[in-house]
């Protein structure tokens, strides 16, 4: 759909002329929240990227946060701790998930100067790999 | 309910008949000059002030104590008419009124004693002459009643070039648009830049804002009642004009004069006719026109009976190289059946068609994908007006409409990365009964009750959903084909007074609730076509208005003035927004996509209008506030709601140079629209996603413009008359915002840059104009 709007904006613009500036608009600064993105494969990746928001009208804030104690669980079973990588707010292990498993992820930040101690958590379960057993067309008539 | 009825049927037989002998007058009002019927001319006994307003039909009834009176029939555009009766019997008498003396000399005088009705009870409604929209400098040159109307008070434009628009906090969808009664679903042409209305073809137009009179039903906020031209029942008429982007066409006459007559009208742009010789092959390949057509033919097949039938048929076409193709376009049709039972009952009877639908073809070496929607009504109305006695007028029928529609195919070829899908079609029957009695229930009151008895039945086939708090489908219903899944019944109170001060002031005071139950699911906010219709299924509720509103209007120094101020306060229930990240083009399950919750708009409204002289115009004014609040966004605490606009001014000025020369300039400001901008960025994937905290708690930058208009009268003679157009849309270039955008900026991929994209600015044309009579 957003390319349907793109080539609404395309037309509009060949059809009447339009001018395109850079303006400034008035946003206030919100409290920077943590970012967290995990992925697990089954073929031995598991990486988990720990970083903040940045203000609207700062540069995008690239570097992660280091620091944070950052496990996988599988189902019960103990967890593995991820290792942060030299690449900032970076957490690997070597594991790999089997489909059908559900993952718990926690990540605890454990809080230094006046930051207090947070912990995140969120669960996940890997799908299992599809095959096709059947194909067909239908017709409908309004 | 039968009952209630029934009661109320009592009530007023037992008001009719009493006092000395009364007869009545009847008739039809035509003009002279084209045979064409007269809306809401004024009957008024010249001596005793007691009067009346021909229907939509041109149809009056008036009843007064035996006697001998002059009765006075006058109406905006035509000369007034004195008739001198002796009441002994009841007189059925038809009269042709004369037009308008277009004497430059007689403007000043010809237009006094033509004030709108102070007296009556009807309130936060506003009427355009066709005069009127005329003389308004548009966009292009391209004359619409759309935009015409988006610059009186209540009424605000939806966005730059739009016609679609928000009445007194209601959303675009909320508003009833009907053509010879059949709804139009998307009124516009060319993402909205033009209105479906060739104003060639246009009668009468009325925006009911508030207080609603009991036959309409259906919205929320607001109806658009557009009635098309009969077709010259005396002579032949061709006339036309050409423009910059778009020629036209009308052609109407007698069949059999003074019997029957037809109607024919067709517009097209023709930009596209360019395309072709542009160098660049890009946008050679590009498409991009509209076509609409009008036409109507009536009969008259004795004294008492008229038929009716008027259709309108329009396509829009538009095609970006091989890519990516849109078309689509109304097709409504209507017959009527107008019956005089006797000078006291009139009858009419509607069967109604409408059609919308729309096809989407995206073609990217990956992807092709064809996408078609549609929605589809057959509509049965009948309509009784009897004028019970003097001091009663009645109005009551039934309305019964039967709505299919397909909310979305999605087909591709083999080679997309996607299956096909289609959206359940979707079925319902719709039922309407009311009854509405005009009481003059003192010299210095009127009331107008009344109420609607709507239900909404929604029927199979299909599968429903029962959906939890977080969206999920917990459970799949399915009905068979014709099975009922679910009637919502309303009541809707329609109430209205105004209290007569003296013969140029007046109170009035309104109540009206309104129930809505189809909706529209919009991803933007220009009336793009692609915006979904849906019907109320078993989750979401039909949306109820429940509207106060009182006023203060004056005429002064002869009726050359009218001023007017309304206040008003709206609630609304079971109002539908987006769940945060909804998809509603892909799901079948739509209600999990949506949330519920309430909404309130109030606001206060002037009114300023000059209607004589060489100088004519008017000034409007609001001051609004429109919010919502529901569960799930913005924490549940009252947000803005899109179309919320503090302040909403137009100025709109006319000026008759001399004979040949007529000057006209409109100015429009008003306060940005709410939106949503991000409030904090992060990183996922190598990709900058932004953070988006509070709801509509953004502004656009204000909007406001410029137009300016002029238009020479080449030729006026008995036969042939030409006239040349000028206009400058946006004079003084002013750039308003049609769209703000956020990128990485291109210098610095780790800064964020706000862009804004207008459009129109310094829009020049001209158009040719011309009738042959």
């Amino acid at each position: 759909m957003q390319s349907f709007f793109k080539y609404i904006l395309i037309i509009t613009i060949f059809f009447a002329g339009s001018c395109e500036k850079v303006i400034t608009v008035d946003i206030e600064d919100v409290a920077p929240r943590y970012v967290i993105q995990g992925e697990i494969t089954d073929d031995s990746t598991c990486r988990v990227r720990v970083s903040q928001t940045s203000n609207f009208n700062d540069t995008i804030n690239l570097t992660g946060i280091s620091g944070a104690r950052v496990t996988i669980s599988d189902e019960g079973r103990s967890a593995v701790l991820l290792s942060e990588t030299s690449t900032r707010g970076i957490y690997r292990a070597p594991f790999s998930g089997k489909p059908g498993h559900t993952y718990n992820l926690r990540v605890e930040y454990p809080g230094t100067g006046g930051d207090e101690r947070k912990v995140f958590t969120a669960t996940s379960t890997m799908p299992q790999r599809v095959t096709l057993d059947s194909l067909f067309v239908t017709e409908r008539v309004f | 309910m039968k009952q209630v009825v029934f009661l109320f049927l009592l009530v007023l037989w037992n008001a009719v008949g009493y006092g000395q002998q009364k007869f009545t007058l009847s008739g039809t009002v035509r003009s002279q000059r084209t045979g064409e019927t007269v809306i809401n001319a004024s009957i008024r006994n010249v001596r005793g002030g007691e009067g009346a307003s021909s229907n939509e039909y041109g149809f009056y009834s008036i009843t007064l104590p035996a006697g001998d009176y002059e009765i006075e029939y006058s109406a905006i555009g035509f000369s007034t008419f004195v008739d001198t009766i002796k009441l002994d019997q009841d007189i059925s008498k038809n009269i042709l009124l004369p037009d308008e003396v277009k004497d430059l000399e007689n403007v000043t005088v010809s237009a006094s004693g033509k004030g709108r009705t102070i007296t009556g009870t009807q309130m936060g409604v506003e009427r355009l002459t066709m005069t009127e929209v005329k003389s308004i400098p548009m966009l292009l040159g391209e004359r619409d009643i759309l935009k015409a109307i988006q610059l009186l008070p209540g009424i605000k434009q939806a966005g730059d070039g739009n016609s679609g628009f928000y009445v007194r906090g209601g959303s675009a969808d909320q508003n009833l648009i009907l053509l010879d009664e059949a709804q139009v679903y998307n009124a516009s042409h060319l993402l909205g830049f033009f209105s479906t209305f060739n104003s060639d073809a246009v009668k009468d137009i009325t925006v009911y804002k508030g207080g609603m009179p009991a036959q309409y039903g259906g919205r929320l906020s607001s109806v658009l009642d557009v009635k098309m031209n009969e077709g010259n029942n005396q002579n032949y008429e061709l006339s036309g004009g050409i423009g910059i982007i778009s020629a036209k066409l009308n052609l109407e006459g007698p069949i059999q004069k003074n019997r029957s007559s037809f109607l024919l009208s067709g517009r097209r742009t023709y930009a596209d006719v360019f395309v072709p010789l542009a160098k660049d092959s890009a946008i050679r390949n590009n498409k991009l026109y509209f076509y609409d057509y009008n036409a109507k033919f009536n009969y008259k097949i004795g004294e008492r009976d008229n038929i009716y039938v008027s259709g309108y048929f329009g396509r829009d076409y538009l095609k970006f190289d091989q890519q990516f193709g849109i078309n689509w376009g109304n097709i409504t049709g209507t017959v009527r059946w107008n019956h005089i039972f006797n000078n006291r009952l009139f009858s009419n009877t509607s069967f109604i068609y409408s059609d919308f639908d729309y096809n989407i073809n995206i073609n990217n070496p990956n992807n092709d994908l064809d996408i078609y929607s549609k929605i589809r009504d057959l509509n049965l109305k009948q309509e009784f007006q009897w004028y019970a006695g003097s001091r009663h007028s009645l109005r009551f029928g039934f309305n019964s409409t039967y709505h299919k529609i397909k909310p979305g195919d999605v087909t591709s070829s083999g080679t997309a990365s996607f299956n096909n899908f289609y959206l359940q079609d979707r079925f319902s029957w719709e039922n309407a009964l009311y009854a509405t009695d005009t009481w003059k229930a003192a010299p210095w009151l009127n009331v107008t009750y009344g109420a609607r008895v709507s239900s909404f039945a929604i029927l199979g086939e299909g599968d429903f959903y029962e959906i939890d708090d977080n969206g999920n489908v917990t459970d799949t219903l399915h009905y068979s084909k014709g099975e009922l899944v679910k009637n919502y019944i309303n009541i809707e109170p329609r109430l209205a007074a105004s209290f007569i001060i003296n013969q140029t002031t007046s109170v009035k005071a309104s109540y009206v609730r309104n129930v809505q139950n189809l909706h529209l699911m919009s991803n933007s906010t220009t009336g793009a076509p692609t915006d979904k219709w849906l019907a109320s299924t078993n989750i979401i509720k039909p949306e109820i208005a429940d509207l106060v509103s009182v006023g203060w209007y004056k005429n002064f120094s002869g009726n050359r003035y009218e001023f007017s101020t309304e206040a008003y306060y709206k609630k609304m229930q079971n109002q539908i927004d987006y769940r945060t990240g909804a998809d509603v083009f892909t799901n079948d399950a739509i209600e999990s996509q949506i949330l519920f919750g309430i909404g309130r708009a109030y606001g206060w409204e002037v009114f300023l209008k000059k209607k004589a002289g060489k100088a004519t115009g008017w000034i409007s004014y609001t001051l609004s506030k429109t919010e919502r609040k529901i569960d799930g966004i913005n924490d549940g605490a009252w947000y803005n709601a899109r179309q919320d606009r503090t302040h909403d001014f137009a100025i709109v000025f006319n000026y008759q140079l001399n004979r040949k020369w007529n000057l006209a300039a409109n100015w429009i400001y008003y306060t940005g629209d709410a939106v949503t901008f991000p409030s904090g960025k992060y990183i996922i994937d190598n990709q900058v996603v932004f953070y988006y905290t509070k709801r509509n708690a953004d502004r656009m930058p204000a909007y406001h413009r410029l137009d300016l208009g002029a238009t020479w009268l080449l030729k006026d003679k008995k036969k042939f008359r030409s006239e040349l157009a000028f206009s400058i849309f946006n004079a003084y270039g002013r750039e308003n915002p049609y769209i703000i955008s956020f990128r990485q900026a291109e210098n610095d991929q780790s800064k964020t840059e706000a862009v804004q994209t207008s459009l129109f600015r310094f829009v020049p044309s001209i158009s040719y104009n011309f009738k042959f009579k």
